[in-house]
Protein backbone atom coordinates (compact mmCIF):
# COMPACT_ATOMS: atom_id res chain seq x y z
CA UNK A 1 0.00 0.00 0.00
CA UNK A 2 3.06 2.09 0.97
CA UNK A 3 4.36 1.70 -2.78
CA UNK A 4 1.33 2.37 -4.29
CA UNK A 5 0.89 6.17 -2.08
CA UNK A 6 4.79 7.18 -3.31
CA UNK A 7 4.10 5.88 -6.72
CA UNK A 8 0.67 8.15 -6.81
CA UNK A 9 3.17 11.01 -5.11
CA UNK A 10 5.51 10.57 -8.31
CA UNK A 11 3.23 10.99 -10.66
CA UNK A 12 1.06 14.03 -9.09
CA UNK A 13 5.07 15.06 -9.09
CA UNK A 14 5.38 14.19 -13.04
CA UNK A 15 2.56 15.85 -13.93
CA UNK A 16 2.90 19.28 -12.32
CA UNK A 17 0.15 18.74 -9.85
CA UNK A 18 2.81 19.18 -6.42
CA UNK A 19 1.49 22.67 -5.71
CA UNK A 20 -1.88 21.68 -5.51
CA UNK A 21 -3.95 20.06 -1.86
CA UNK A 22 -3.60 16.44 -1.47
CA UNK A 23 -7.18 15.84 -1.69
CA UNK A 24 -7.40 17.72 -5.18
CA UNK A 25 -4.55 16.12 -6.43
CA UNK A 26 -6.38 12.76 -5.39
CA UNK A 27 -9.01 13.62 -7.56
CA UNK A 28 -7.68 14.79 -10.58
CA UNK A 29 -5.39 11.48 -10.13
CA UNK A 30 -8.75 9.06 -10.25
CA UNK A 31 -10.36 10.79 -12.98
CA UNK A 32 -6.86 10.44 -15.23
CA UNK A 33 -6.91 6.26 -14.23
CA UNK A 34 -10.56 6.22 -15.33
CA UNK A 35 -9.70 7.89 -18.55
CA UNK A 36 -6.95 5.76 -18.88
CA UNK A 37 -9.09 2.51 -17.91
CA UNK A 38 -12.10 3.96 -20.46
CA UNK A 39 -9.46 4.10 -23.10
CA UNK A 40 -7.86 1.06 -22.73
CA UNK A 41 -11.36 -0.57 -23.17
CA UNK A 42 -11.69 1.24 -26.25
CA UNK A 43 -8.17 0.02 -27.45
CA UNK A 44 -8.72 -3.37 -26.56
CA UNK A 45 -12.27 -3.66 -28.37
CA UNK A 46 -10.59 -1.83 -31.60
CA UNK A 47 -8.11 -4.74 -31.64
CA UNK A 48 -10.48 -7.30 -31.44
CA UNK A 49 -11.73 -9.71 -34.64
CA UNK A 50 -14.88 -8.96 -35.74
CA UNK A 51 -15.78 -12.52 -34.53
CA UNK A 52 -14.52 -12.03 -31.27
CA UNK A 53 -16.62 -8.49 -30.86
CA UNK A 54 -19.17 -10.77 -31.56
CA UNK A 55 -18.59 -13.97 -29.10
CA UNK A 56 -17.63 -11.58 -26.28
CA UNK A 57 -20.81 -9.65 -26.45
CA UNK A 58 -22.85 -12.55 -25.44
CA UNK A 59 -20.32 -13.66 -22.41
CA UNK A 60 -21.96 -13.24 -18.50
CA UNK A 61 -20.14 -15.10 -16.75
CA UNK A 62 -17.07 -13.25 -15.26
CA UNK A 63 -14.93 -16.66 -15.40
CA UNK A 64 -16.28 -17.07 -19.09
CA UNK A 65 -14.49 -13.44 -19.41
CA UNK A 66 -11.68 -13.99 -17.92
CA UNK A 67 -10.67 -17.19 -20.10
CA UNK A 68 -11.82 -15.66 -23.37
CA UNK A 69 -10.08 -12.23 -22.55
CA UNK A 70 -6.64 -14.02 -21.41
CA UNK A 71 -6.31 -15.22 -24.15
CA UNK A 72 -6.93 -12.91 -26.52
CA UNK A 73 -5.47 -10.15 -24.68
CA UNK A 74 -2.17 -11.13 -23.66
CA UNK A 75 -0.75 -8.11 -24.31
CA UNK A 76 -2.76 -5.40 -21.93
CA UNK A 77 0.35 -4.11 -20.33
CA UNK A 78 1.47 -2.85 -23.86
CA UNK A 79 -2.33 -1.41 -24.87
CA UNK A 80 -2.42 -0.02 -20.90
CA UNK A 81 0.54 1.68 -21.42
CA UNK A 82 -0.15 2.94 -24.91
CA UNK A 83 -3.47 4.28 -23.63
CA UNK A 84 -2.02 6.06 -20.28
CA UNK A 85 1.01 7.43 -22.85
CA UNK A 86 -1.76 8.71 -24.84
CA UNK A 87 -3.51 10.11 -22.30
CA UNK A 88 -1.16 11.49 -20.30
CA UNK A 89 0.26 13.15 -22.76
CA UNK A 90 -3.08 14.84 -23.99
CA UNK A 91 -3.54 15.33 -20.48
CA UNK A 92 -0.13 17.37 -20.37
CA UNK A 93 -0.22 19.83 -23.56
CA UNK A 94 -3.61 20.37 -22.06
CA UNK A 95 -2.84 21.79 -19.08
CA UNK A 96 1.36 22.74 -19.17
CA UNK A 97 2.12 25.39 -21.41
CA UNK A 98 5.96 25.41 -19.81
CA UNK A 99 7.04 22.52 -22.10
CA UNK B 1 -16.18 26.06 -17.05
CA UNK B 2 -17.19 29.98 -15.23
CA UNK B 3 -16.72 32.37 -17.23
CA UNK B 4 -13.87 34.30 -16.03
CA UNK B 5 -12.75 31.32 -14.30
CA UNK B 6 -8.49 29.58 -15.77
CA UNK B 7 -9.26 27.39 -18.57
CA UNK B 8 -5.85 25.80 -20.26
CA UNK B 9 -6.21 28.50 -23.28
CA UNK B 10 -5.37 31.46 -20.90
CA UNK B 11 -3.17 29.10 -18.80
CA UNK B 12 0.47 31.85 -19.00
CA UNK B 13 3.29 29.72 -19.73
CA UNK B 14 5.51 29.83 -16.36
CA UNK B 15 2.40 29.62 -14.17
CA UNK B 16 1.20 26.74 -12.00
CA UNK B 17 -2.27 25.89 -13.20
CA UNK B 18 -5.14 25.54 -11.06
CA UNK B 19 -6.87 22.32 -10.04
CA UNK B 20 -9.20 23.55 -12.31
CA UNK B 21 -7.26 23.91 -15.05
CA UNK B 22 -6.49 19.96 -14.49
CA UNK B 23 -9.93 19.46 -13.84
CA UNK B 24 -11.13 20.51 -17.08
CA UNK B 25 -8.26 18.66 -18.81
CA UNK B 26 -9.91 15.20 -17.46
CA UNK B 27 -13.23 16.22 -17.46
CA UNK B 28 -12.46 17.04 -21.96
CA UNK B 29 -10.69 13.68 -22.02
CA UNK B 30 -13.62 11.80 -20.49
CA UNK B 31 -15.99 13.21 -22.48
CA UNK B 32 -14.26 12.87 -25.76
CA UNK B 33 -13.84 9.10 -24.71
CA UNK B 34 -17.98 8.64 -23.80
CA UNK B 35 -18.43 9.99 -26.88
CA UNK B 36 -16.51 7.48 -28.76
CA UNK B 37 -18.34 5.01 -26.85
CA UNK B 38 -22.01 6.26 -27.58
CA UNK B 39 -21.13 6.22 -31.18
CA UNK B 40 -21.05 2.79 -31.17
CA UNK B 41 -24.00 0.42 -31.37
CA UNK B 42 -25.95 -1.19 -27.98
CA UNK B 43 -24.09 -4.44 -29.39
CA UNK B 44 -20.44 -2.97 -29.68
CA UNK B 45 -20.97 -1.32 -26.49
CA UNK B 46 -21.90 -4.34 -24.81
CA UNK B 47 -18.67 -5.97 -25.85
CA UNK B 48 -16.57 -2.46 -24.31
CA UNK B 49 -18.69 -2.85 -21.20
CA UNK B 50 -17.54 -6.45 -20.95
CA UNK B 51 -14.50 -5.81 -21.68
CA UNK B 52 -14.53 -3.17 -18.68
CA UNK B 53 -15.78 -5.85 -16.27
CA UNK B 54 -12.75 -8.08 -17.73
CA UNK B 55 -10.25 -5.15 -16.13
CA UNK B 56 -12.37 -4.95 -12.96
CA UNK B 57 -12.31 -8.66 -12.16
CA UNK B 58 -8.69 -8.47 -13.49
CA UNK B 59 -6.82 -8.24 -10.05
CA UNK B 60 -3.34 -7.18 -11.84
CA UNK B 61 -5.49 -4.49 -14.00
CA UNK B 62 -4.51 -1.80 -10.82
CA UNK B 63 -0.73 -2.65 -11.06
CA UNK B 64 -0.37 -2.79 -14.66
CA UNK B 65 -1.83 1.00 -14.56
CA UNK B 66 0.14 2.35 -12.26
CA UNK B 67 2.80 0.75 -14.07
CA UNK B 68 2.43 2.23 -17.42
CA UNK B 69 1.75 5.41 -15.63
CA UNK B 70 5.04 5.32 -14.45
CA UNK B 71 6.60 3.88 -17.53
CA UNK B 72 9.19 6.60 -18.08
CA UNK B 73 8.47 7.30 -21.60
CA UNK B 74 5.04 8.11 -20.91
CA UNK B 75 7.54 11.48 -19.62
CA UNK B 76 6.10 13.83 -22.38
CA UNK B 77 9.88 15.66 -21.89
CA UNK B 78 11.94 12.31 -22.71
CA UNK B 79 9.78 11.16 -25.91
CA UNK B 80 9.82 12.02 -29.03
CA UNK B 81 7.45 12.28 -31.95
CA UNK B 82 7.65 9.09 -32.85
CA UNK B 83 7.01 7.81 -29.37
CA UNK B 84 3.22 6.60 -30.37
CA UNK B 85 4.42 5.12 -33.68
CA UNK B 86 6.61 3.05 -31.97
CA UNK B 87 4.45 1.81 -29.39
CA UNK B 88 1.45 1.08 -32.40
CA UNK B 89 4.31 -0.94 -34.05
CA UNK B 90 5.26 -3.14 -30.93
CA UNK B 91 1.48 -3.76 -30.59
CA UNK B 92 0.47 -4.84 -34.09
CA UNK B 93 3.42 -7.23 -34.24
CA UNK B 94 2.45 -8.29 -30.88
CA UNK B 95 -1.62 -9.11 -32.02
CA UNK B 96 -0.08 -10.22 -35.46
CA UNK B 97 1.67 -12.99 -33.02
CA UNK B 98 -1.01 -13.30 -31.45
CA UNK B 99 -3.48 -14.14 -34.68
CA UNK B 100 -0.51 -16.70 -35.63
CA UNK B 101 -0.98 -18.85 -32.43
CA UNK B 102 -4.53 -18.89 -32.41
CA UNK B 103 -4.18 -20.32 -35.89
CA UNK B 104 -1.77 -22.60 -34.68
CA UNK B 105 -3.86 -23.86 -31.83
CA UNK B 106 -6.64 -24.38 -34.20
CA UNK B 107 -4.67 -26.44 -36.53
CA UNK B 108 -4.19 -28.25 -32.80
CA UNK B 109 -7.83 -28.44 -31.85
CA UNK B 110 -9.14 -29.12 -35.90
CA UNK B 111 -10.89 -26.11 -35.73
CA UNK B 112 -12.21 -24.14 -38.66
CA UNK B 113 -10.59 -20.71 -39.49
CA UNK B 114 -11.46 -17.62 -37.41
CA UNK B 115 -13.50 -19.90 -35.04
CA UNK B 116 -13.25 -18.99 -31.21
CA UNK B 117 -10.48 -20.54 -29.60
CA UNK B 118 -8.71 -21.21 -26.03
CA UNK B 119 -5.17 -21.33 -25.67
CA UNK B 120 -2.40 -20.87 -23.41
CA UNK B 121 1.60 -20.79 -24.45
CA UNK B 122 4.28 -22.74 -22.18
CA UNK B 123 8.00 -20.73 -23.20
CA UNK B 124 6.45 -19.41 -26.13
CA UNK B 125 5.18 -22.47 -27.32
CA UNK B 126 1.09 -23.12 -27.88
CA UNK B 127 -0.57 -25.24 -25.75
CA UNK B 128 -4.61 -25.70 -25.82
CA UNK B 129 -6.23 -24.74 -23.10
CA UNK B 130 -7.69 -28.15 -22.68
CA UNK B 131 -4.44 -29.90 -22.17
CA UNK B 132 -3.42 -27.70 -19.78
CA UNK B 133 -6.26 -28.59 -17.88
CA UNK B 134 -5.66 -32.23 -18.03
CA UNK B 135 -2.31 -32.06 -16.56
CA UNK B 136 -3.43 -29.51 -13.20
CA UNK B 137 -7.23 -30.02 -12.81
CA UNK B 138 -9.04 -27.23 -14.41
CA UNK B 139 -6.75 -24.05 -14.20
CA UNK B 140 -4.78 -23.15 -16.88
CA UNK B 141 -3.12 -20.25 -15.49
CA UNK B 142 -1.71 -22.21 -12.47
CA UNK B 143 -0.33 -24.93 -14.70
CA UNK B 144 1.53 -22.57 -16.57
CA UNK B 145 2.83 -20.71 -13.69
CA UNK B 146 4.16 -24.37 -12.37
CA UNK B 147 6.09 -24.81 -15.92
CA UNK B 148 7.24 -21.04 -16.12
CA UNK B 149 7.18 -18.96 -12.79
CA UNK B 150 8.81 -16.13 -14.48
CA UNK B 151 6.53 -15.80 -17.06
CA UNK B 152 3.92 -13.07 -16.78
CA UNK B 153 0.46 -14.10 -16.88
CA UNK B 154 -0.65 -12.14 -19.85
Amino acid sequence: MNNVISLKHDIAKHLSLGHLAKNDQEEILHGLMNAILERTQLEIWKRLSEDDRKVFAFLTEDSEIDEFMRTRVPNLESIMEMSAMLTIKHFQLTTLKTI
Amino acid sequence: MKAGSPTYENNIEGQEASSEVFRDAVARQRNAISGEFESLNTHEQKSVKNIGKWLGISASALGLLMTACDHPENNIQNSGPDRFDKASERMDAEMEKRRMQADEARKMQGLPDNSPVFYTTVHGKVVPSIEMKNKDSGDASAAEMKVNPESKKY
